[in-house]
């Protein structure tokens, strides 16, 4: 067997007005778990959508197992043996469990589809990596973590010579973290190589082999785990040096700006109370399903409150719609932004504004000048890397896309920033970023909610957590008191 | 949406193509007279196309344009049967098109009802109400004052072309400048994100709905003026045609993706391709197996990634 089972020899991709990559070399050995890293935009997605056909390279060549690798479509690359479990997942909604693990490739009996046996396949499969989702659920049912776990049991079974994971753990709990790992394990066993692709250092080192760093479509450099650390990491893929990843701003705490009592929305959301004061960040965390964005959607109006009151400055309010939270001066970033964040055909300063288009032109008329100045401050401010602002949101990377959102909500100049895992699928320089800007928000005296399944983020940002399990609040701490058991503790109390 | 560049020119461009190759190949195509036909004839489709259009931005589509062309001229002829003055009766029929769509677009948005169902079944509802309403019969022998209104012929140009530029012009303004034209764009390509940005999307698509019901009543206003008489069906399958010219012009019908100037130029070749085919005495049938055909090939060259699709 070849020293390589994979080899991307120095691949170029341009897309209109952008260089993508410049040159890249990657190259894989059989049983091996190589992360690939970098910034937002580094060009990682791009690589792996070139191995998978999605997108075609300008340059370069792919070697699998020794031969050369054209592929036209991901069918072909997974015919091939290459597998990929997506950064941006996309199920389909109205089939089972069983028939997306198996779609494309059905098990047939005399020329129909043997739905027994594609049922019963997948149950096996999911009891041994120990996942609790039905096999006959239907993908709209589960969540996005859960629909991310499927892609991971899909990716396994098509028992793959090479199978990418982009950001696999972003909305994954710790749990289900540690049963990736054991696959993964299982995976390198078998002589399966996998490519890593996640900002999260500490898992990296956790599991990795060998690290290859991009930065802005450039190949910076390639070395085994053991060879390298954290700072020398973050230097690679920033070119700078960065210190202290998750800095915690000191702000002023003021008065209470809303109140919840006694919240219900079902059975998803049970009679949730809990106040926010001015200058303060309140982290609410939980377990991947304990209704935290269902929260914080019926209090931006997105749903019906079946029960309790929203007060915002002492006064009761009665939230119907978004506009209607929108006009209380609140904002909601989302956990999705391709699902329910962005237009992604549409420009970066048509995004921008929507949120805020009739309260900047009253009289109706759209002032494109003024769009796109704010557009251009925006940019500016929050860093986004984008050519102009007449760019399709759809061409920009994750994280460019996600501070697209967040600067659409800026722009509405909320008093009330609601953030649903704002950093997932986010490298460490954007991350940062963010953060700083949560900094700015409380410094000028917003009030700002953080969902986040990641602890130590909650706990870096927070003054205060919530954690919410099977859709009541079991418990609150105070910053002195934080801790990662004490909140899982509060997390894992099911039943009652 | 804007185009930027190049592209915002290529709906003209290839209109303008067509009709110099007809002008080069057919005579009649060197006089001015036929343009003005083209115009005219163009006008009845292309101001529904219009309409479509900002149904079909929202992701939503209506099926029930010529039911609704039908019944808007046949109660106008009727309210003028009766007596009533030429400019309440258009006001009164226009006014029921706006509920008519506001009613559609309250099923649609509010009630979610699926827009393909819900339109087919208000088109099947208005032919039947379009017989009771004029007794089964044609409404002939219009008012005198309401068919005069239609040899008024500013410029040369017609009543129904000026009617068809103005709303043209309209609904441009309407989609590009203001902010009520972004919401259709913005409920048609992500409905989930337009709402929790704020974005009323069940009064958009109401409104949507309205504006469209609202062009086909000035279309029948327009249609029944010219012609004399309000006829019971339409049997110029304009329905077709209309979701044709949309399909032609580059409108989405997924949602979120459509002009004007394409829509318009569309509606034009269409109209022209139909003169030409009279003044060439092809036979009916083929004209309507070549227009298929040109429309199919059109279409494909829309789609990225095809065979026939400019890079």
């Amino acid at each position: 067997m070849a020293e390589y089972i994979l080899e991307m020899n120095n691949i170029s991709k341009s897309f209109p007005g952008v260089k993508v990559l410049d040159g890249v070399n990657l190259r894989v050995r059989p049983g091996e778990v190589h992360a690939l890293m970098g910034e937002n935009g580094a060009g990682k997605s791009t690589l792996m959508k070139i191995l998978m056909g999605i997108y075609t390279a300008d340059s370069g060549d792919v070697v699998l197992d020794g031969q050369p690798m054209t592929v036209r479509n991901p069918q072909e690359a997974m015919a091939k043996g290459v597998a990929m479990i997506h950064q941006e997942l996309n199920p389909i909604m109205d089939m089972q469990v069983f028939e997306n693990i198996y779609i494309g490739r059905e098990i047939a009996k005399r020329g129909l589809v043997d739905k027994q046996a594609m049922l019963r396949a997948t149950e096996a499969l999911l009891k041994e990596l120990e996942i609790d989702i039905p096999a006959t659920a239907y993908m709209r049912e589960l969540s996005v973590a859960q629909c991310q776990l499927i892609e991971i049991v899909k990716a396994i079974s098509l028992s793959a010579k090479v199978v990418v994971m982009d950001e696999p753990t972003s909305a994954i709990t710790d749990k289900e973290v540690a049963t990736l790992f054991k696959q993964i394990a299982r995976l390198k066993s078998q002589d399966v190589a996998i490519i890593y692709i996640s900002h999260k250092m500490e898992e990296i080192f956790r599991i990795c082999d060998t690290i290859t760093v991009l930065r802005d479509g450039q190949f910076i450099g390639t070395g085994p785990a053991a060879e390298l650390d954290n700072e020398a990491l973050i230097r690679m893929m920033v070119g700078r040096d960065i210190h202290d990843v998750c800095p915690k701003t000191e702000a002023p705490i003021g008065e209470t700006v809303l109140e919840v009592r006694d919240l219900s929305y079902g059975k998803r959301v049970s009679h949730v109370s809990f106040s926010l004061r001015k200058g303060e960040v309140l982290g609410i965390a939980g377990l991947v399903g304990a209704g935290r964005s269902e929260l914080v959607e019926t209090l931006f109006g997105f749903r019906k409150k079946t029960g309790g009151e929203i007060l915002i400055n002492g006064a009761p309010v009665d939230i119907r719609h978004p506009r209607q939270a929108i006009a209380h001066k609140m904002a909601l970033v989302t956990e999705d932004r391709k699902l329910t964040g962005l237009n992604l055909i549409g420009r970066v300063s048509e995004n921008i504004t929507l949120a805020h288009l009739s309260a900047l032109f009253p009289k109706g008329f759209i002032s494109r000048k003024t769009e796109n100045r704010l557009s251009e401050e925006y940019i500016g401010r929050l860093r986004i890397k984008t050519p102009s602002a007449a760019q399709t949101v759809g061409n920009l990377s994750g994280g460019n896309q996600q501070k697209v959102v967040l600067a659409k909500w800026l722009l509405t100049e909320p008093d009330i920033i609601i953030l649903d895992e704002p950093t997932r699928g986010i490298d460490v320089g954007a991350k940062r970023d963010i953060y700083l800007l949560i900094g700015e928000m409380v410094k000028a005296g917003k009030a700002v909610i953080v969902i986040s399944s990641e602890i130590p983020e909650v706990m870096g940002l927070a003054d205060r957590i919530v954690v919410m399990a099977e859709g009541r609040l079991t418990g609150e701490l105070q910053r002195p008191e934080f801790s990662q058991e004490a909140i899982m503790t509060y997390a894992a109390q099911f039943g009652e | 949406m804007r185009e930027t560049g190049k592209r915002r020119w290529a709906a003209p461009a290839v209109l303008g193509a067509a009709f110099l190759l007809a002008a080069l190949c057919i005579p009649s195509f060197r006089h001015p007279k036929i343009y003005l036909t083209i115009l005219k004839n163009g006008a009845y489709n292309g101001i529904m196309a219009l309409g479509l259009l900002f149904v079909l931005l929202c992701g939503e589509i209506d099926l029930s344009v010529s039911a609704q062309l039908s019944f808007f001229g046949v109660l106008c002829a009727v309210l003028l049967k009766k007596g009533v003055p030429v400019l309440l009766a258009a006001l009164i029929m226009l006014a029921a098109a706006v509920l008519v769509g506001f009613l559609v677009g309250a099923a649609v948005g509010r009630l979610r009802v699926n827009s393909v169902i819900a339109t087919i079944a208000l088109g099947v509802a208005l032919e039947g109400l379009t017989y009771i309403l004029a007794d089964g019969m044609p409404v002939y022998n219009l008012p005198e004052q309401f068919t005069a209104l239609a040899s008024w012929k500013p410029l040369h140009l017609s009543q129904p072309t000026i009617a068809w530029f103005l709303l043209a012009l309209f609904t441009a303004l309407v989609l590009r400048q203001t902010y009520w034209g972004r919401f259709f764009c913005a409920v048609g390509r992500n409905p989930l994100a337009a709402e929790r940005a704020g974005v009323p999307v069940a009064r958009t698509k109401e409104s949507a709905f309205a504006l469209c019901s609202l062009y086909c009543g000035v279309c029948a206003l327009v249609y029944t003026a010219q012609i004399g008489l309000a006829p019971l069906r339409d049997s110029s399958n304009a329905g077709v045609s209309v979701l044709a010219i949309a399909a032609l012009g580059g409108v989405s019908f997924s949602g979120g993706r459509g002009r004007v100037v394409p829509v318009f130029c569309a509606a034009l070749l269409l109209s022209g391709l139909s003169s030409a085919f009279i003044v060439l005495r092809v036979p009916s049938y083929y004209q309507n197996c070549i227009k298929g055909a040109i429309i199919f090939f059109a279409i494909l060259t829309k789609i990225p990634g095809s065979k026939f699709c400019p890079p």
